[in-house]
């Protein structure tokens, strides 16, 4: 074969020029090390020969390569590590929102680093004790009212506490969660165009996947998602990827065809509304319009995964307290459980000393709702005007009066108010369903401690995600990102095979030099 | 697997808060002496805490009744002793001596001297310990016993009865069982219809009708019968009265100085009573003592930490985070770049 006589020069030229680009590559890689999600690129290189199937008017011979050429440049990128570490922030994403939450309500109600409204039980009982040493006396009657008036209002300021709590986690999820998500999603669609435009025209726009990459999984946080891509035809034999994103596992009916429910679809955009005010006792209600604007129905039970589902668990929770065929997350004990639980106590507590409060005369009413209704709730109790307004003796103390004489140093309705701090109460939601049956500060107990192991198992919960999206994410980074070592071992080891295609052209030079200025002089 | 320098750092900073995190939680503990500062940090830890607390609670308050109810009763004591210290000196100075012989000047002493008795009874039955009649029974304004003046002698009325009035027997029957009953920790039970059991209380009532004794009892003497007052201050009286009757005999009067031992008798054996009550309170004060100690035990156990195991904690992980920061500056100090020529 004859061998052309400057195929050397092309040889090294190509090594000069892709190490050059490998530097600028090490460059930008060391440049970027600590940028949030850039994904480290290196350059695509194939070795280079020029070649020919056909004996008759190809070469014979030995068959060298000439050189090194640069396809392109790429990702060092797992996609299903992608797909796990978004998997694991859906989870971590609900219990972390479920978790801050309880731990709000926890602060309200938790007793173990001061007395609360366990204390204030305690303490009425010890003045209505101290009530039987002094029957009727009006001094000792007021202690016992004041004692009573501070339970209900502590009643109060739990009920309001928790009504806070509740409205922070609503606006949260309103101003906070929602608009994110609408706007990440809207920010995806849009990268999803400028990187398609980019695509076709050959640019493979790394820079700008990092940063779609970020969004989606911060989008991942929020709700459960998984990524589609589609290859797209788009002539001269050349493809590229569109992607969209639906709620994974999802589907909603359209006449006979099962269709998924599409976040983004490349450059289209769904919206996220949630259409209620909140009310007492109403529960929140989210509403999704589609890609293609078809799904548009209450999506509650579409959630799966995410601080959506995190915030509408918490906010719709009603545990025992859930209607006869419950809504998606009525099952769960959230802030509403934990409220009518509260209502529950101080319904049938007011219950119990109104009718223990018996004389002759009849009914003398010691608690009210404020407002007037009947139904007592943590919220309204309050104590009843008459007794607030009584300057004398208001409390019954006996109910077996020995007849004709003075009996107001009796005790036996005392004792018998006292008892009922001692006795079982079936406590029962309105539905009466049975809850839990004992006494008022064990039923207090009871739920107080039921919110602590709630948080427990959320942190357990959220300990165990969000440890495992770490992980993944920690697999994630030994693939994607920069290590110093080795981009200074890559430093080293570029410069020097530069050096050497350079070393290559000059004696390349020489040779010809010597082929032709000094042969056969 | 692939180390980079960034997931070296990442997971050092992540560690070294987990560290500091531990280091400030042990502290906490050291400082505070808590096991744990919310519920969920140790949910059984905190249901046992809720429930001693209660319990404890429960015996401070019947700490506090035990002692009200032994000063109480301390008060009566002292004034049935009173009362019967005073009838048996005027009984062994006065009326034992006293014989058909004695001059009527003699006599007047005595009954004067009986005229203060009648007086230092009633004010004794009539006494108040915190606002509150001693033995007043379930009243709480009106006082026990007062005197009749319409009537010579007066009468001696107990809560508006004549005390002397046959009739008026059933009522005090009534008065004598009324209860006040307190809640000292015997388990407190009401029965279905709401009557608490009596056992499970203690009863703090002491009707004055009871140490005083009423009506009358019909005595034969050989000049046939005669009806002499059950109660304390008609029977002196009655005693005051022959004793300045002209026609003095002892034979008149020995039936009512033989009532007077009988009486005299029943309300030392009625302030003895009182003194056995005020051992048993003492005993049921012992044992709350005792309770109450064991409880505090049990809640130091479950809410408290060892002091020493606390700081040995405490200082192993302040060694563990030091370890870790001196570690960190080795890690992350050099790179290849460094040794790079």
């Amino acid at each position: 074969m004859l061998r052309p006589t400057f195929l050397g020069f092309r040889t090294a030229t190509s090594g000069l020029k892709i190490n050059q680009s490998i530097m600028d590559i090490v460059g930008q890689n060391m440049s970027n090390i600590n940028t949030k999600g850039y994904t480290r690129q290196r350059l695509d290189v194939t070795s280079l020969g020029y070649n020919t199937n056909s004996i008759k008017f190809g070469p014979t011979g030995v068959v060298i390569g000439q050189g090194v050429h640069a396809n392109g440049t790429s990702q060092c990128r797992d996609a299903f590590l992608d797909l796990r570490y978004r998997a694991q922030a859906a989870k971590s994403g609900s219990e972390q929102v479920q978790l801050e939450a309880l731990g709000d309500l926890e602060k309200i109600m938790d007793e173990i680093n001061n007395d609360k409204i366990n204390e204030q039980f305690s303490n009425l009982v010890e003045q209505l004790r101290n009530l039987t040493e002094h029957p009727s006396d009006p001094v000792m009657e007021g202690v016992v009212r004041t004692s009573a008036q501070m339970l209900t209002q502590m009643f109060n300021n739990y009920s309001n506490q928790i009504n806070t709590v509740r409205d922070q986690q609503y606006d949260y999820l309103k101003d906070g969660a929602v608009v994110k998500v609408n706007q990440l999603m809207e920010n995806i669609a849009g990268l999803n165009k400028q990187i398609r435009d980019d695509n076709i025209s050959g640019n493979p726009a790394l820079e700008l996947n990092d940063q779609r990459n970020l969004m989606i999984d911060e989008l991942a946080d929020y709700m459960d998602i998984e990524v589609v891509t589609t290859q797209v035809n788009i002539g001269a034999g050349k493809q590229i990827d569109e992607l969209s994103i639906v709620l994974r596992g999802q589907t909603y009916k359209e006449g006979k065809e099962t269709k998924q429910i599409k976040l983004i679809d490349n450059d289209k955009f769904g919206e996220l509304n949630i259409n209620e005010e909140l009310t007492n006792d109403n529960k929140v209600v989210l509403q999704f319009k589609d890609t293609e604007e078809k799904f548009n129905s209450a999506f509650n039970s579409k959630i799966n995964g995410g601080q959506i589902e995190g915030y509408l668990k918490f906010l719709n929770g009603k545990g025992d307290f859930a209607e006869p065929s419950p809504g998606t997350f009525q099952d769960e004990k959230g802030i509403l459980y934990y409220r009518s639980m509260l209502d529950t106590l101080a319904s049938t507590f007011a219950k119990a000393m109104n009718d223990a409060n018996v004389d002759v005369d009849g009914h003398k009413e010691l608690f009210d709702a404020r407002g007037g209704g009947t139904v007592i709730t943590a919220e309204n109790i309050k104590i009843s005007q008459d007794w607030l307004n009584s300057t004398g003796s208001y409390l019954v103390n006996t109910t077996i009066p020995s007849e004709g004489n003075d009996n107001t140093g009796a005790t036996d309705n005392i004792l018998r108010m006292i008892d009922l701090f001692n006795k079982d109460y079936n406590f029962k939601t309105p539905g009466g369903a049975d809850i839990f049956k004992g006494k008022f500060q064990e039923f207090l107990t009871h739920t107080i401690t039921g919110l602590n192991l709630h948080k427990a198992d959320t942190q357990t919960s959220y300990d165990t995600y969000s440890e495992g999206q770490f992980q993944l994410d920690y697999a994630r980074s030994s693939m994607s990102s920069v290590d110093l070592n080795e981009e200074g071992v890559n430093l080293l080891q570029y410069s020097k095979s530069y050096n050497a295609s350079a070393r290559l052209m000059t004696v390349l030079d020489e040779m010809l030099d010597a082929l032709i200025n000094k042969m056969a002089m | 697997m692939r180390i980079t320098t960034g997931m070296m750092s990442n997971k050092y900073i992540k560690n070294l808060g987990k560290s500091a995190n531990e280091l400030y939680y042990l502290h906490d503990r050291v400082a505070t002496g808590r096991k744990f500062f919310t519920g969920s940090e140790d949910p059984v830890g905190a249901i046992k805490a809720y429930k001693l607390r209660r319990e404890y609670r429960l015996t401070q308050m019947y700490d506090s009744s035990i002692s009200d109810v032994e000063s109480f009763y301390t008060s009566a004591e002292t004034n049935l002793m009173h009362i019967s210290d005073n009838m048996e000196r005027v009984y062994t100075s006065y009326l034992r001596g006293i014989t058909g012989t004695m001059s009527a000047d003699d006599r007047e002493a005595i009954a004067k001297e009986l005229d203060n008795l009648q007086q230092s009874i009633l004010t004794s039955l009539n006494t108040k310990f915190e606002d509150k009649y001693v033995f007043g029974g379930t009243s709480r304004e009106e006082i026990p016993f007062t005197l009749d003046k319409s009537t010579d002698p007066p009468t001696l009325m107990f809560k508006g009865l004549s005390v002397s009035d046959p009739k008026n027997a059933a009522d005090f029957e009534k008065l004598k069982k009324e209860v006040i009953n307190v809640d000292l920790g015997l388990g407190m039970k009401f029965d279905d219809s709401g009557n608490v059991n009596q056992d499970t209380v203690f009863n703090i009532s002491m009707s004055g009708i009871k140490f005083m004794g009423y009506g009358t009892e019909t005595v034969d003497i050989p000049s046939g019968q005669i009806e002499i007052s059950n109660d304390l201050y008609s029977l002196i009286g009655e005693i005051k009265d022959k004793l300045r009757d002209p026609d003095f005999s002892m034979e008149d009067i020995s039936p009512y100085i033989e009532k007077y031992e009988q009486q005299k008798k029943q309300v030392l054996v009625n302030a003895t009573d009182i003194g056995a009550k005020s051992n048993y309170l003492e005993f049921l004060s012992l044992r709350n003592t005792s309770n109450q100690d064991n409880l505090n035990a049990k809640i130091l156990d479950v809410e408290y930490v060892d002091s020493a195991e606390a700081i040995m904690d405490f200082s192993m992980q302040r060694y563990a985070y030091n370890a870790a920061l001196s570690m960190g500056n080795r890690i992350l100090e050099n790179s290849f770049i460094d040794f790079m020529r």
